[in-house]
């Protein structure tokens, strides 16, 4: 399942309150399914979008027809798309409304619940959770309270990255990208560790982490992780993704 | 691997249209059933009662009613369990609306909505987690946005929802008046309908004031096909319910947690 959880941004994110953790609770069953709700109308009917699309909750395009399209491909065929889903579950990690039958996304985007006991980690003295190389925040995501991924929070320091990062340089400062993060070099006497900071708008890189979404806003598609929103532009020379502005900010709404 | 949004979903609604029709009490379940071929179409003596339930709950300005919920989820190994939930409602249009979802495993919901705020919290096994999120005018918009941008779904929405009278003709495919079965005592009139994806059954007072007591829904379509059932025992149409019904206090140990909207396209699962 996906889910835009750089939403977070759009003024969620700045009263943000990481809720302590669950330690892992690997219940051997689920008690969610489609007849839980006990509705009349099948799951995969569309509801109409609201007539304000200018209201606080902003704009509600209809879900697309296009039988190219990868979200309604998969549910024409369940079948395929749970063969799909059992080999994506993987590392012990149970995705979020992986139940067997759903006929939806299944991605590393948001869990119910973790099958890692997560490292508390303190930044600016709030406590963020870590379970290996992803970073969680506590969220509220289709109807339960569970766990999105995002980036490393703004201000972490490190003196070793989880892997090799992309060189960018954007104006005259330099930033090394990994998995949706940009950091930079600081100095801490002799040492010289990274530093999470605010993804820089401009700056271009050649990938975007697993967990990143696509999401549409007024008619323009772009690529979500956390609190930073990219474009695409695969025909371009260099590299294929763009920093952009957080289309969702009241400031943007014209 | 990038995953593309997708994700459907609705929320629901349902029901009919009909015309009264003086019914006989001496036809039975079997007689309805096997006097011709299969039903093409709905009866209206099936229809009836529906409509005149809808009618009833969509013009009451105010109304609560509590169900004992049992529901199927199918493992997936295979194995079908069933748990059990008592959910509550109160209602007072055009903007107010409380619901609470209380759990066979002591898991709690409490859902607030006051005419401008959506509020959700959670109580399990000492934690209280709460959300917040802007929300529609009124209560009639609200079951929509709640369930497709957040996917919280509100208890007995079918029922309460003022266009359910317009809404469900359309996907009904057959509909029988099975009998007058009563429910815990009280005389009902027992009705079927299929529709695409499901079949529903529903048990509706024939005295005053017209309501259901019972409510099934097979997903015929799913595997294993899964049922949902509730039995009502506390629809009420109060004359007020105060304001404070519908506010949310929070408590010293309760914790906000921001809400991630869904994807604009619709809802998962």
């Amino acid at each position: 399942m996906i889910r835009p959880v750089g939403l977070l941004v759009a003024g969620f994110v700045a009263g943000t309150v990481f809720a302590g953790f669950a330690a892992p609770s690997p219940e051997p069953f689920t008690r969610e399914g489609p007849a839980a709700r006990g509705s009349l109308t099948p799951d995969d009917t569309p509801i109409s979008p609201p007539v304000d699309g200018g209201e606080p909750y902003d704009v509600w395009p209809p879900p697309s027809e296009d039988p190219q399209d990868p979200a309604v491909a998969e549910v024409e065929d369940p079948d395929s798309r749970r063969e799909e889903l059992a080999s994506r579950d993987p590392d012990g990690w149970r995705s979020w409304r992986s139940h067997w039958y759903h006929r939806h996304h299944s991605d590393q985007a948001a869990f119910r619940r973790l099958h890692c006991q997560p490292e508390r980690v303190f930044v600016a003295d709030a406590l963020h959770l870590r379970c290996g190389g992803l970073w969680l925040a506590r969220a509220f995501v289709d109807g339960a309270f569970g766990y999105g991924v995002v980036g490393a929070p703004e201000g972490y320091v490190t003196h070793a990255l989880d892997g090799p990062c992309e060189p960018v340089r954007l104006d005259t400062t330099a930033y090394c990208y990994l998995d949706g993060v940009f950091y930079v070099t600081v100095v801490r006497g002799t040492a010289r560790p990274h530093q999470v900071v605010a993804a820089p708008v401009g700056a271009r890189v050649s990938s975007v982490p697993d967990a990143t979404v696509f999401i549409s806003h007024r008619g323009v598609e772009y690529l979500q992780f956390d609190r930073t929103f990219f474009d695409e532009d695969p025909a371009g020379g260099g590299p294929r993704y763009r920093v952009v502005d957080n289309p969702f900010l009241p400031s943007d709404r014209g | 691997m990038l995953a593309r949004q997708s994700l459907r979903f609705a929320l629901t609604l349902f029901l009919v249209w009909a015309v009264p029709v003086e019914r006989s009490m001496a036809a039975s379940a079997s007689d309805t059933l096997s006097a011709s071929a299969p039903p093409s179409a709905v009866d209206d003596q099936a229809l009836a009662p529906l409509r005149r339930m809808l009618e009833s709950l969509a013009n009451a300005r105010a109304l609560s009613a509590r169900g004992r919920v049992t529901y199927d989820v199918v493992q997936e190994c295979g194995q079908k369990l069933q748990f059990a939930e008592t959910r509550t409602v109160a209602l007072r249009r055009p903007d107010r609306l409380r619901a609470t979802i209380i759990r066979d495993d002591g898991h709690e919901r409490h859902i607030y909505y006051d005419g401008s705020t959506l509020t959700v919290l959670d109580v399990d096994r000492g934690e209280r987690l709460y959300t917040r999120v802007t929300a529609p005018p009124t209560v009639e918009d609200l079951l929509p946005f709640a369930a497709a941008r957040y996917g919280i779904d509100m208890p007995f929405a079918d029922f309460v929802m003022p266009d359910a009278v317009d809404r469900v003709p359309a996907a009904l495919e057959t509909g029988s008046w099975i009998g007058a079965h009563a429910v815990a005592g009280e005389p009902a009139d027992h009705l079927a309908f299929r529709q695409a994806e499901l079949d529903w059954q529903i048990w509706i007072a024939r005295d005053e004031p017209i309501r259901p007591l019972k409510f099934v829904v097979t997903y015929k379509r799913l595997p294993a096909a899964p049922q949902f059932s509730v039995t009502f025992d506390a629809w009420q149409a109060p004359e007020g319910l105060p304001d404070a019904t519908f506010v949310f206090t929070t408590a010293e140990a309760d914790i906000e947690v921001p809400a991630v909207p869904n994807p604009p396209s619709g809802r998962a699962q």
